[in-house]
């Protein structure tokens, strides 16, 4: 007996999300998810990664089971675990169980926050065996044609705990995305935020400044993302520099002297 | 005396009640000039002043005293320069990131005679006290900087225009009138791209109305100037036209021009960026195997071009920093390789194009940088023979011209650091007390992560899942598991560490002090932790005497001893590192940890007598860094040479080194990179 909480058609994209393509990710991504090939997105964060699997679901037709990876996340908690209903035992699939029954993509972003165990159920579904052990069950289910799985990771981490292993990260198809080339970024603030051509060159300049930072006070720049949080914000009418501090500035940093740096960068363009 | 309100008056009670315990005369001649000490000063500059007085009473006094009061309007003009001026070393590091963060080549902020830019750092006063208000002393400064970086970043000291600047006749007479034209350019530039920017150089001109319209009337007669994609040949051409035309006042950001002393600097790097641009992306051909594999060809031979040079502006208008090039190998995806794209910026900067031959990268680039002792082991190495080693332990040595290995070609010895008994370690916790502090309460933060353990026999809590699973196997007649609580266990960080440290002889003076000082850190640090941690030095003469020096191993404590063995780390003689990655990688991975981490504390490139030059010790470090990694050893580099860009990526990897681009900020950094490396 089993009861699955959310229908698996809820995870369609049924309305064609905005994605700009920078290369041939789309042709890639099409090509590995019809051999069966599980697919790594490498980059930085916020430079679409998620946008892109969230277009590429809507393209293929196949919902997207996302999972975001935390530090107590397990094997359970991907494959599923019994829970007690009405006095009875009932079981319920994880995400990546219902993803692989119901041959939808499952995207697990940030995977190398996950617990090290989820690697025993990911693996064997990486290779040409494309199978999923359910150990609690009993079951050993193999993927359908349509089943693709999607990893993203962050390498610019410097952390021993947070690298990917080369056993793992060697079973996929690796595509890799940074930011946008400046002149795509400002048409991608246009479109999703409905800023002016002015406003949006002018954060992507501002953006381009803090990545310029980067190892040199900075983690990592200002993401794409957070430069359109901050055009949300102008369009909504808080003042440009306002909405750079709330959305950008703060974000990046808690450093006093680099955050001064930041707002002398963003007053010198805003 | 002026009205003063009582609490003002309060204080002027109780100075001259001071001066009168002191020396009624003192009180006397006080009293004659509180008038105008008032009139002059704030209570506070006034307080500092009679601070002043007393001092100088106490330390040479009555006459000396009485001068010190009549000597008030110095003292004032002095005090309130002191109050509104900003020194250099003040804004430094700011001024510093900021430009970074503009963009372009980076450029060192440094004190000088001369305010001026030689492209590679922008000489800056070592006191600015232009501006009543001291944050507008300290936006000079910074405006100062951004006309400086402007100049560099928008081609004023592009070569060709440089050459021709330098052969035309009459230079004293035409370089004012070429510095003039291009305010009016790059300010055009500045205010085009840099509207916030451009409010504060307006404010803060220093120009009166005249020097106003002056500088409108130029404006006016070079309008071509204006226009975004103007470069400095057409301020050039404009020079004649200008030639004896009463030149505008100088604003007060702008600073002098020395061409002879650009050329000489830019004549140079040119070369060198040249030949590092065609090593690195020859590198970078053999280190992306999905480009040849795709059919590229021999990745020497192969075709890469850049985008996103605009030929006017010299980069994609949006953004000035290096994110705006793409690399690209034939017709594969974009390359990213951050320090080739700002090699490329900076090329682009000093020639405002990139040559077409700078990316044909000819067969006989090898792709690492050459040495005149790139052929391995020679007789300068045999020459060192005959050394008694007392039991020494043999290292086998990766020789990339025989692609294999030396066997037991390495003699390697280990000896304790001597250790010196001096205040070096609780100098060092001295100097460093306030940074110790915030290291202390991250190191805390760390320490104190706790973990859910779930299917425990007792705990704090159910665990829900194991009840569930329990009950089912109950229903089904099987035996319930007495594993069904969950409780909180104080974090394990099962992390092991060991610090190798440079101490061939380059690390003289500077480096030294700062790794031992570093060293302290980082052992106060880690004891907070219970992280197990290790200290060894290495060093060496040639493959016959290779010296490991003990610190701290990781089963000792840190003692009297291990600190006063820090005290004594010295600088010794080579830097054969291969062997020492081997040998500590040894020990680390005989331990039990769940992550090992070797973190190399490094001055600059592998280098010993016998031919561990260049290209060879590069590829034995390589290789023994990857033997380690093979064995579950984590390698790190933290380096200080600004060259490192160039060849750790080879050696370690894209993400697993940190270059410190000021050696004196090592200490406090180095415990931020292992903390950051380890959560």
């Amino acid at each position: 007996m089993s009861a699955n909480p959310v229908r698996i058609e809820e995870y369609a994209i049924r309305q064609e999300p905005y994605y700009e393509p920078a290369g041939n990710e789309i042709d890639i991504f099409e090509a590995a998810a019809g051999n069966g090939l599980p697919v790594l997105l490498k980059g930085p964060t916020g430079c679409g990664k998620t946008r892109f699997m969230e277009y590429m679901s809507w393209r293929l037709d196949r919902p997207v089971i996302t999972v975001s990876c935390h530090d107590d996340l397990s094997a359970s908690d991907l494959v599923g675990r019994y829970l007690i209903k009405g006095g009875e035992t009932v079981w319920v699939d994880g995400p990546l169980t219902r993803a692989v029954r119901s041959g939808a993509i499952c995207y697990l972003d940030e995977i190398v926050e996950a617990r090290k165990d989820t690697t025993v159920v990911i693996h064997p579904l990486c290779d040409d065996r494309r199978l999923l052990p359910i150990e609690k069950l009993g079951e050993l289910l193999e993927a359908p044609p349509e089943f693709c799985l999607t990893v993203s990771y962050n390498p610019g981490y410097q952390s021993v705990l947070k690298d990917l292993k080369q056993s793992t990260r060697q079973r996929f198809v690796a595509l890799d995305f940074s930011y946008p080339q400046p002149d795509r970024e400002v048409e991608i603030l246009v479109k999703e935020t409905g800023v002016n051509t002015a406003t949006a060159t002018m954060l992507v300049r501002f953006a381009g400044m803090t990545r310029n930072l980067k190892d040199n006070g900075l983690t990592e720049g200002a993401s794409t993302r957070l430069i359109v949080n901050a055009a949300r914000l102008i369009r909504h009418g808080i003042a440009p520099r306002q909405a750079c501090e709330t959305a950008v500035n703060q974000a990046l940093t808690d450093d006093e002297e680099i955050l001064k740096t930041v707002r002398e960068l963003c007053a010198s363009v805003v | 005396m002026p009205e003063l309100d009582p609490a003002a008056q309060r204080h002027v009670d109780q100075w001259l009640q001071i001066l009168q315990r002191d020396h009624p005369d003192l009180q006397a001649h006080f009293s004659g000039r509180l008038d105008r000490a008032l009139a002059l000063l704030e209570i506070e500059g006034v307080d500092a002043w009679m601070t002043a007085i007393l001092d100088r009473y106490d330390k040479r006094g009555l006459g000396a005293a009485i001068e010190a009061i009549a000597n008030l309007d110095a003292f004032a003009e002095d005090y309130r320069a002191r109050q509104s001026g900003v020194r250099l070393e003040e804004l430094e590091p700011f001024l510093e990131k900021y430009l970074t963060g503009l963009g372009g080549r980076p450029l060192r902020v440094m004190n000088g005679e001369h305010v001026f830019t030689d492209t590679e750092s922008i000489y800056l006063p070592a006191f600015l006290n232009v501006f009543d208000r001291r944050s507008d002393n300290e936006t000079l400064y910074k405006l100062t900087a951004v006309y400086h970086w402007a100049q560099n970043r928008y081609g004023g000291w592009r070569l060709d225009a440089l050459e021709r600047l330098l052969q035309l006749p009459g230079l004293p007479r035409a370089l004012p009138v070429f510095a003039a034209l291009e305010s009016l350019r790059l300010e055009a530039r500045l205010a085009l791209y840099f509207p916030g920017l451009h409010r504060e150089l307006r404010r803060l001109d220093n120009l009166d109305e005249d020097g106003r319209a002056r500088y409108l009337a130029w404006s006016e007669d070079n309008r071509l100037l204006l226009q975004a994609g103007a470069g400095p040949m057409d301020s050039m051409d404009r020079i004649s036209g200008n030639l004896g035309k009463p030149l505008p006042a100088r604003k007060a950001y702008h600073g002098e021009y020395f061409p002879e002393t650009v050329l000489e600097k830019l004549r140079e790097r040119v070369k060198q960026e040249k030949d590092k641009l065609q090593q690195s992306l020859a590198r970078l051909g053999r280190e992306q195997p999905g480009l040849v594999i795709a059919g590229a060809g021999d990745p020497d031979n192969a075709q890469w071009t850049v985008s996103g040079v605009d030929p006017g502006v010299g980069f994609n208008s949006v953004n000035q920093g290096p994110g705006a090039l793409t690399l690209l190998f034939g017709d594969q995806e974009p390359v990213a390789d951050d320090e080739v794209k700002q090699l490329l910026v900076s090329i682009i900067q000093d020639l405002g194009r990139l040559p077409e031959d700078y990316l044909q990268v000819s067969g006989g680039y090898s792709g690492y940088p050459h040495t005149d002792t790139d052929s391995g082991p020679g007789e300068a190495g045999k020459a060192a023979a005959g050394y008694d080693l007392q039991n020494p332990v043999y290292y086998p040595e990766w020789d990339y011209t025989r692609q294999r290995y030396r066997n037991e070609f390495c003699a390697l010895t280990e000896v304790d650091v001597a250790p010196v008994e001096d205040n070096f370690y609780t100098g060092t916790l001295e100097k460093y007390r306030f940074h110790l502090q915030s290291v202390r309460r991250s190191f805390e933060t760390m320490a104190e992560g706790y973990e859910q353990r779930k299917r425990q026999t007792f705990g704090d809590e159910i665990d829900f899942d194991a009840l569930v699973e329990a009950s089912a196997d109950r229903r089904q007649g099987l035996e319930m598991s007495e594993n069904l609580y969950s409780c909180f266990h104080r974090s394990r960080r099962d992390v092991a560490v060991m610090f190798m440290v440079d101490m061939s002889g380059s690390t003289r003076g500077w480096v030294n002090l700062v790794e031992r000082e570093a060293l302290v850190l980082l052992c106060e640090a880690l004891e907070m932790l219970s992280d197990p941690y290790a200290i060894y030095g290495f060093s060496g003469r040639t493959h016959k005497r290779c010296e490991i020096y003990r610190v701290k191993k990781f089963e000792e404590a840190c003692t009297a001893l291990v600190r006063a063995r820090i005290s004594g780390i010295k600088p010794r003689t080579y830097t054969r590192m291969g062997v020492a990655i081997r040998h500590l990688g040894k020990y680390l991975q005989a331990l039990k940890a769940r992550s090992r981490l070797l973190i190399t504390l490094s001055d600059g490139k592998p280098e010993d007598y016998g031919g561990y030059r260049g290209r060879y010790g590069m590829e034995d470090t390589r290789q023994a860094i990857a033997e380690v990694r093979a064995g579950g050893v984590y390698p790190f580099c933290i380096t200080i040479d600004n060259e490192a860009r160039e060849y750790l990526p080879y050696m370690y990897g894209s993400a697993n080194y940190t270059v410190i681009d000021d050696v004196r900020k090592l200490p406090y950094k180095v415990s931020d990179i292992y903390r950051r490396l380890t959560t």
